[in-house]
């Protein structure tokens, strides 16, 4: 789903994501310097790791199309969503400028379509099925809901921003976009509610609702000097 | 000296993945296959990088190639957020500002009333 340069040539688009994305993760970067704790670092680390090795082995889907993880919503699920979000755009940074793999105008683009949508967006259904449906169930499934649904909005938006950016047709993009991902949802879902049954296993705590919750609503130090 | 744990588990993923990369398929992903089946036009626009398209340049053999650059992403992606974090950990809350998370219910009807102590 990486756009690269000379896909979304609309300046005006691609300079609004690039805003979006500066902001929020600006934002992201802020709010956690006030609650990141040193001891909290290496788990930052390993995911983007994990992040950037799934999302670099694409394995096929149907005829002639291959996808990968995307990995926002895992993160999101483990770190939660605004140490999600900074480990999703050093990651697709570092495949921009690093690896080649999105084009520098669009780096805004993807992080908002690959990353926000996921960290932000998929992990707030996520947060909300876990609150209805409490237990080890109800982690796999709201995992599996949230990945699928990152993975196909995150699409979605892809062909809106092409469509916006100078495309004669404006649903055609966004559908064909919408039925390619639909499978590779499907993948997201898979992989993300096997890696949560993995963790469930090893470290449970890691996905403690309390933990996950805490980490996304309560302002934790504010009385710092 | 005792290497810890999550140490393993990263240089399990930087070596893994450098493993298993050049196993990728090369088939094109959801957005490119779109990009050639609709002709949405796209301008080819170069763009330069040190691993151009996750390969390593000057290495002859294809699956080493890609290991290496697989390897060095996955790496330098780990080593970025690692830094970032430990920066952010600095800054991070003193001790006596670490707190218990706040129970469900005062945190749904004002979050403001829980957490570490504050003077109003």
């Amino acid at each position: 789903m990486h756009i690269p340069d000379g896909l979304i040539n609309d300046p005006r688009v691609w300079l609004a994501a690039d805003v979006l994305a500066v902001s929020t993760v600006g934002y992201a970067i802020r709010r956690e310097s006030r609650r990141m704790r040193p001891e909290e670092a290496p788990l930052m680390g390993v995911m983007a790791a994990f992040v950037f090795a799934g999302q670099l082995l694409n394995v096929p889907i149907a005829a002639g199309v291959s996808g990968h993880l995307l990995g926002a919503l895992l993160t999101a699920a483990l770190l939660g969503p605004w140490r999600a979000t900074i480990v999703m755009a050093v990651v697709i940074s570092v495949q921009c400028l690093l690896h080649a793999d999105g084009g520098w105008t669009a780096l805004g683009l993807n992080i908002v379509n690959m990353g926000l949508v996921g960290t932000l967006v998929g992990s707030a259904v996520y947060r909300g099925m876990r609150r209805v449906f409490p237990g080890q169930a109800g982690v796999l499934a709201a995992g599996a809901v949230g990945a699928w649904l990152s993975v196909v909005l995150g699409a979605l938006l892809v062909g809106i921003e092409i469509a916006l950016s100078a495309h004669p047709d404006v649903v055609k993009p966004a559908r064909a976009l919408v039925i390619a991902h639909l499978p590779i949802g499907l993948l997201e879902a898979g992989l993300t509610a096997g890696a949560l049954g993995v963790v469930l296993k090893a470290r449970p705590d890691l996905l403690d609702y309390e933990t996950v919750t805490f980490k996304a609503n309560t302002p934790a130090t504010e009385a710092r000097p | 000296m005792r290497v810890p744990r999550w140490l393993w588990l990263l240089g399990g993923v930087v070596v893994g993945g450098g493993l298993l990369a050049p196993f990728a398929s090369p088939l094109p992903d959801g957005l490119e296959s779109v990009i050639d089946r609709e002709g949405i036009q796209i301008k080819s626009v170069p763009q330069a990088a040190p691993l151009p398209d996750y390969q390593t340049p000057g290495v002859a053999s294809p699956r080493l190639c890609a290991a290496v650059a697989a390897a060095l992403g996955i790496a330098a992606a780990a080593l970025l957020t690692l830094a970032l974090s430990v920066v952010l950990g600095r800054w991070g809350p003193r001790p006596e500002n670490t707190e218990t998370p706040c129970p469900v219910s005062a945190r749904r009807s004002h979050s403001a009333s829980c957490g570490p102590d504050r003077s109003p």
